[in-house]
């Protein structure tokens, strides 16, 4: 963790200049630009209050902004992981001249997918305070918390499965399946109340569904959130940050004469 | 499984090596559809096995051999990007190693200038002072109006004067250049090759990969054979 935390001050610069440019190029391609960042959330919610709103009755009350925070969190922590696999392969010809760490591009993705989600996740804020009213509270303080921890969960998960989807490409596809599956069982568009009581632990010991329900307490119930949700969540954020760091130093010097490009 | 880091960075050296290699080794595993190295040997290739080299301060060394015999994977090692499986790669803390090949490791999408600010900040140089080096940059390259265009737009020449000119003003140690003096045209070959002798009397050291006997004569001390 210590090392992690060193290579990221020596590096802050190049992930930095990496960032901005990776979000202004993004938004110079598209006719749309900065706006798609919150159409994209606000789309699919949309779309998944018509479904599962409308169509089906699963109507529960403040059914938009319930749905709203679950899609644009489970969006952030989606994206960010999926954006880093492959960024080893991508950049093999960078790290062929230059001894990098070879997360340095997972990294640089995951920044500037948070930064992006943030930005959504405030106007998102904003807009929860103007419909259906935001308590205002100690418990407000816990989102810079939970915000780090979510970091931390994303990188600890983005440095493992960069590395894993540099040997392994079928990763990617098989985890655009899990993603995709993670939707229905983190209970994004449904009411978290219906898990059975003796199914808790395993609804819960997916990060995302974990992830979502810290977020809900903090922000629509305006309670503090759940300890041993925290703690589960730090716990393995650390752990995969640490499996990712001990994986690294064993093939950082080895990993591109095995890679496929 | 994949061996321990077989680097070692100390100041334990003789007075003038920068780096040395003791019976060193490289080997490409070939791998499996699970991206699962095989054990067994018959499924391993050793481009170069046993292989001593010293570098000293100052000094030109020529890498000659055939097509395959691992004259670019020696430079890898050299350059740190890659790690010895067998023997020991020794060399003095904190050294600026580059390597330059004709496979130069750019963006695309980005401008001549911004590729040379990123390289500069990847190499360890800080923002300020690779932008304070990019006119310098400029000039050498001669890229004139194409530094400010997306780097996809240049032709193979161009994209070799823009990566030495990058390597050179960002001072190194130990310049590797991979067959990079061949490239570009007559002119920029004088003016890099002038430059690297420069380098070499100004007490940096160059390693080069080079086909071309006379390119190795006239600017190397000695040269080293790799592969039977």
């Amino acid at each position: 963790m210590i090392e992690f935390l060193k290579s990221m001050y020596q590096y802050r610069g190049i992930i930095f200049f990496r960032v901005v440019a990776t979000l202004r190029a993004d938004a110079r391609a598209m006719y749309l630009g900065y706006l798609w960042w919150f159409l994209e959330p606000v789309l699919n919610t949309a779309l998944y209050y018509y479904i599962f709103g409308v169509l089906m009755g699963s109507k529960t009350p403040d059914f938009i902004t319930y749905l709203l925070l679950g899609t644009v969190i489970y969006q952030w922590f989606q994206s960010s992981i999926a954006g880093s696999m492959g960024t080893i392969t991508a950049r093999a010809h960078l790290h062929r001249q230059i001894p990098l760490p070879k997360y340095l591009f997972a990294i640089i993705s995951v920044a500037s997918c948070s930064w992006k989600s943030a930005c959504v996740f405030f106007v998102m804020l904003g807009f929860i305070a103007f419909s259906s009213g935001l308590q205002i509270g100690a418990h407000l303080l816990w989102l810079p918390i939970l915000f780090l921890i979510q970091l931390f969960l994303i990188i600890g998960f983005s440095i493992v499965l960069s590395i894993a989807s540099a040997y392994l490409k079928d990763l990617q596809t098989f985890m655009s399946v899990l993603f995709r599956g993670g939707m229905f069982i983190s209970a994004i568009f449904w009411d978290v109340s219906r898990v059975p009581e003796q199914l808790k632990t395993l609804f819960y010991s997916n990060p995302a569904a974990s992830l979502i329900q810290v977020f809900r307490s903090v922000v629509l119930h305006g309670e503090h959130p759940s300890r041993i949700l925290l703690l589960y969540l730090i716990a393995l954020s650390l752990i995969f940050i640490q499996v990712g760091m001990f994986w690294h130093r064993r093939i950082d010097g080895h990993i591109l004469k095995h890679i496929q490009t | 499984m994949l061996k321990k880091s077989n680097v070692i960075e100390t100041d334990n050296l003789e007075d003038n090596v920068l780096l040395r290699c003791e019976s060193v080794g490289i080997c490409y595993r070939r791998v499996n559809k699970l991206g699962l190295s095989h054990c067994h040997k018959d499924r391993e290739f050793w481009p170069f096995q046993n292989l001593d080299l010293e570098l000293k301060r100052g000094e030109t060394l020529g890498i000659v051999g055939k097509n395959g015999v691992g004259k670019s994977t020696l430079l890898r090692l050299l350059a740190g990007v890659t790690h010895p499986d067998t023997g020991l790669l020794i060399k003095r803390p904190n050294l600026n190693i580059q390597l330059l090949s004709v496979n130069l490791g750019f963006e695309r999408i980005l401008s001549g200038r911004e590729n040379a600010v990123m390289a500069g900040m990847l190499l360890g140089k800080s923002r300020k002072d690779i932008e304070s080096r990019l006119e310098a940059i400029k000039d050498f390259s001669e890229l004139a109006d194409f530094f400010e265009q997306p780097v996809y737009s240049y032709s193979s020449g161009m994209l070799a004067r823009l990566g030495f000119s990058i390597a050179i003003e960002a001072d190194p140690d130990i310049l590797l250049l991979d067959e990079i003096l061949n490239v570009g045209d007559w002119h920029f070959r004088i003016k890099s090759r002038a430059k690297a002798v420069e380098l070499m009397d100004s007490g940096r050291s160059v390693i080069l990969v080079s086909h071309d006997p006379k390119t190795l004569k006239d600017l190397t001390s000695r040269s080293i054979k790799i592969g039977s």
